[in-house]
């Protein structure tokens, strides 16, 4: 009979303990939560709380959080927007100083009259082409801007793609035959139906077709339409000077720059935004290269089915 | 300014051997990653340690999150994630209960923190393999799960590439850089290799026999530590004019109206000086810098060869 | 500490140490009742008894299996933090080294504990068996509940004295030194089985203690536990001050 009186006692006993030592665990806990809470409304969203699986207050602690990180991946778009802003501000002065300033330079000569005649013409031509390399890179400048504040609609439309890029590409032929370069342009007559935005895709083979005239030093670039599988494979080639295979795998970075040289603005940008494009597009794109062989860059798009 | 996450003051650790961190007053910035780069022995590890309360320092104090260490580790730890020298996990268990372990032990952000944690780093979930059988690469991967599992808020990491193979070293570098960009979290990383710290961190702290040599961000580095020429001149509108056309250079850089500085070392820069005046500009100051960021960091540390 | 405590018993998965630990239970009742049948079968007279039985295996536990596997898997639960470096995991989260030692002293206990109860519960169902072939004496709920009360006692004294083995794991970081130690021990306590010295050995004083020689020997039972008590205290707190002060290297 004490036996039994005696175990009721201790198992109670316990019992008494336990609670005790649960409700002190809870109650530091919410005090830890709370403390949690005021640093996440005091601005920091980075705060996690952290909870055992099996604890009682977890389904809790664990809804807490998953509200703070959808609160802070919409802050995180405005950080992003944010940071293309400031990046572009610095690309503006950096970037746009320089050429702005050596322009300034050939017309404040000619407008003084230190250089006469053919110099002067000379100058007078010089300036043009400035300002017009000037103009474009800082129209690139805006496009990634607006590609990185997520401004930049992209209308996706169900495109004929062998007749859009003809298109695209009759614009470029004079500027071939004015640099002298030797051009095959293959486009099949079959339609091919890709969904894609007309622009962007313009925007594209531009970019593209511009990086070979300015960087590659070639004298021959091949474009080539055909079917691949699934996709529609558009493919630009070069004879020119090619890229080592290190400076390959950085080539789509923000503004990565082969020669590392300051003269020629824009391209790192114009690669950087056809490859930003064609990811919105859904497509897909790589470059082979082989020093003083010359440079492909193939483009995928799939099918519109 | 006081936007650090970590602060250091003084601190200096002293072995028997001698000291191995002295007076080290380090500045960690919010949502920036800060290399510390040194040679080995250099006291990277054992400043990590410090921060993290393993070793106690002789001297010297440290804040993180504007609170002592000291009396505040419970609060200021869980919100820490690290990684100390060789990963450290039992043998007899699999990634998995390995993680699920301190997971039970510090607390998990949410139910599937352990699985989110091991794909990231491109292991397994609820595998068979035993952590004794793992390579070297897939040890270490774990135990970046291991720091990122709880969604800290920052990072103290000691040579986390260590081991990887090249294309896990990138995926780790993309990671890292996600986390801090993306997401607004504090790294610090440790390094000997100078060519990952550039690639990687915003700010750099030198670090040579337990002594900050300098701290900077990389940004001010790499322009105080490229090659050019710099001339300060009157117009420098014309200075670009002439460069182009009668050196046929284009690799300049114009900082304002007086100040260009022109990235080919080529070039005689008596015979650009005396071009410059023949066209009427007045030329008050030049100078030439020829380091890049490596040949910089060997005059720092002064040191036969930095890895 | 519960979790502490889940987490130990997680480390345990498919550990050899474990498997040597269950392996140790069985040895010393298979000792045992080879002893019982030869003795019975040599001298069919004199049965077999519970009582008989169990002194027997008392005193190899005791005296000699018991603080060996015992500080076998004490050694290896402390010393694997070290080998395995995840010392430096644990105290960041933050644990602090005070807590984690004694959730590893509480773990002990308890395998200790699981280890006395094994034994014992292995000497009952062979006596079970045995029984059908050889008539067992005493053979009764009341004598195997005394031994088990024994047994449970006799877990407690052996923790205590398994201590300062621990302490010495902690210093050495390994786990030779303590084996070795132990090893030593075991030895002095079957030399001096029957002398004088045994009840201020506190690693002989405990089996006499639990098997009441030491009182039909009309010695103080005060002395060897005070004793007992002692070096367990010191074990503890030099074990807890050495594995605070010590820095991660």
């Amino acid at each position: 009979m004490e036996i039994f009186c005696f175990l009721v006692l201790e198992i109670s006993l316990l019992l008494i303990i336990y609670s005790i030592a649960t409700v002190c665990r809870v109650k530091r806990q919410i005090s830890e939560v709370l403390d949690a809470l005021n640093d996440i409304k005091n601005g920091n969203g980075n705060r996690r709380i952290l909870a055992r699986t099996n604890e009682m207050i977890a389904p809790l602690i664990y809804e807490i959080n998953s509200i703070v990180i959808s609160y802070e991946n919409k802050l995180s778009m405005f950080h992003r927007v944010e940071e293309a802003n400031r990046r572009f501000m610095t690309s503006l002065s950096h970037d746009v100083k320089t050429p702005l300033t050596t322009l300034i330079g050939y017309l404040d000569a000619a407008y003084k009259g230190t250089v006469t005649g053919r110099e002067y013409d000379n100058y007078i031509e010089i300036a043009h082409r400035k300002s017009h390399e000037l103009k474009n890179y800082i129209d690139m400048l805006f496009d990634w801007f607006k590609l990185n504040s997520n401004e930049f609609i992209i209308k996706i439309d169900t495109m004929e793609v062998a007749e859009l890029t003809r298109n695209v590409l009759i614009d470029w032929i004079p500027i071939f035959e004015n640099k002298q370069m030797e051009y095959h342009v293959s486009i099949p007559e079959q339609p091919f139906l890709v969904r894609l935005d007309p622009d962007g895709y313009t925007r594209i083979l531009n970019n593209l077709i511009q990086n070979v005239i300015v960087h590659s030093y070639a004298n021959k670039i091949k474009i080539s339409l055909c079917r691949f599988e699934n996709d529609i494979k558009i493919q630009i080639s070069d004879n020119g000077i090619g890229m080592k295979s290190e400076d390959l795998k950085h080539i789509f970075e923000r503004l990565y720059k082969c020669d590392k040289g300051y003269s020629k603005k824009g391209s790192g940008l114009g690669l950087f935004i056809a490859y930003q494009l064609t990811e919105k597009m859904n497509g897909k794109i790589v470059v082979e290269s082989e020093v003083t062989k010359g440079t492909v860059f193939t483009l995928l798009f799939p099918l519109a089915i | 300014m006081s936007n650090y996450i970590i602060e250091t003051r003084n601190l200096t650790k002293t072995y028997l051997a001698g000291k191995s961190v002295a007076d080290l007053s380090i500045h960690v910035q919010k949502g920036r990653i800060y290399g510390l780069l040194g040679r080995n022995g250099a006291g990277k590890t054992t400043t990590m340690k410090m921060l993290l309360g393993l070793i106690q320092p002789t001297t010297g104090e440290i804040f993180i999150w504007k609170k002592n260490l000291r009396g505040n580790e419970k609060k200021i730890l869980p919100r820490i994630g690290s990684l100390i020298e060789a990963p450290g996990f039992y043998p007899n268990l699999t990634a998995t209960e390995n993680l699920n372990i301190f997971a039970a032990l510090r607390g998990v952000p949410n139910p599937y923190a352990v699985k989110d944690a091991l794909n990231l780093v491109h292991l397994p979930y609820k595998d068979k393999k035993l952590f004794s059988e793992y390579s070297l690469g897939m040890k270490q991967r774990l135990a970046i799960a291991l720091a990122i599992m709880h969604d800290p808020e920052l990072l103290i990491l000691d040579e986390p590439m260590n081991g990887l193979d090249p294309i896990g070293i990138a995926e780790i570098r993309l990671f890292l850089r996600q986390l801090c960009e993306e997401k607004g979290k504090t790294i610090l990383i440790s390094s000997h290799i100078l060519s990952e710290i550039s690639l990687l961190a915003d700010d750099i702290g030198i670090l040579d026999k337990g002594v900050l040599l300098e701290e900077e961000s990389l940004a001010k580095l790499e322009q105080k530590s490229s090659k050019y020429i710099h001339f300060t001149i009157s117009d420098t509108a014309q200075a670009a004019r002439i460069l182009e056309q009668s050196f046929y250079e284009k690799q300049f850089l114009i900082q304002d109206d007086h100040n260009i500085r022109l990235y080919n070392l080529a070039l005689s820069v008596t015979k650009i000086v005396s071009v410059f005046i023949e066209n009427g500009l007045e030329v008050s100051e030049v100078y030439t810098c020829e380091d890049n960021l490596e040949e910089y960091f060997k005059r720092i540390i002064g040191g036969k060869e930095i890895v | 500490m519960f979790r502490l405590l889940q987490c130990e018993y997680i480390k345990l998965k498919r550990s050899k140490f474990l498997f040597i630990g269950i392996l140790g239970t069985l040895i010393v009742p298979f000792f045992v009742y080879m002893k019982a049948i030869t003795d019975y079968l040599s001298n069919p007279n004199n049965s077999i008894s519970v009582f008989s039985l169990y002194d027997n295996a008392l005193m190899f536990l005791m005296l000699l299996f018991a603080p060996i596997v015992l500080t076998i898997l004490g050694a290896w639960i402390i010393s694997r933090e070290y080998i395995d470096g995840t010392l430096k995991n644990i105290f960041v989260i933050p644990i602090s080294q005070i807590t984690f030692l004694c959730g590893k002293l509480f773990f002990f206990a308890i395998l200790t504990f699981m280890f006395m109860f094994l034994s014992w519960l292995e000497i009952a169902l062979l006596a079970l068996l045995c029984n059908c072939f050889i008539p067992i004496a005493q053979l009764t709920i009341p004598s195997f509940l005394f031994f088990f009360v024994k047994m449970f006692f006799g877990g407690i004294l052996l923790w205590a004295t398994q201590i300062p083995f621990l302490y010495l794991t902690i210093r050495t970081k390994g786990f030779i030194a303590p084996i070795i130690a132990i090893a030593t021990t075991s030895l002095i306590n079957v030399i001096l089985s029957n002398s004088r010295v045994a009840r201020v050995y506190p690693w002989s004083a405990s089996y006499l203690l639990i098997t009441g020689h030491l009182s039909e020997q009309g010695y103080q039972k005060e002395i060897s536990i005070v004793i007992i008590l002692v070096i367990c205290l010191l074990g503890i707190v030099a074990s807890l001050y050495r594995f605070k002060k010590e820095e991660i290297k």
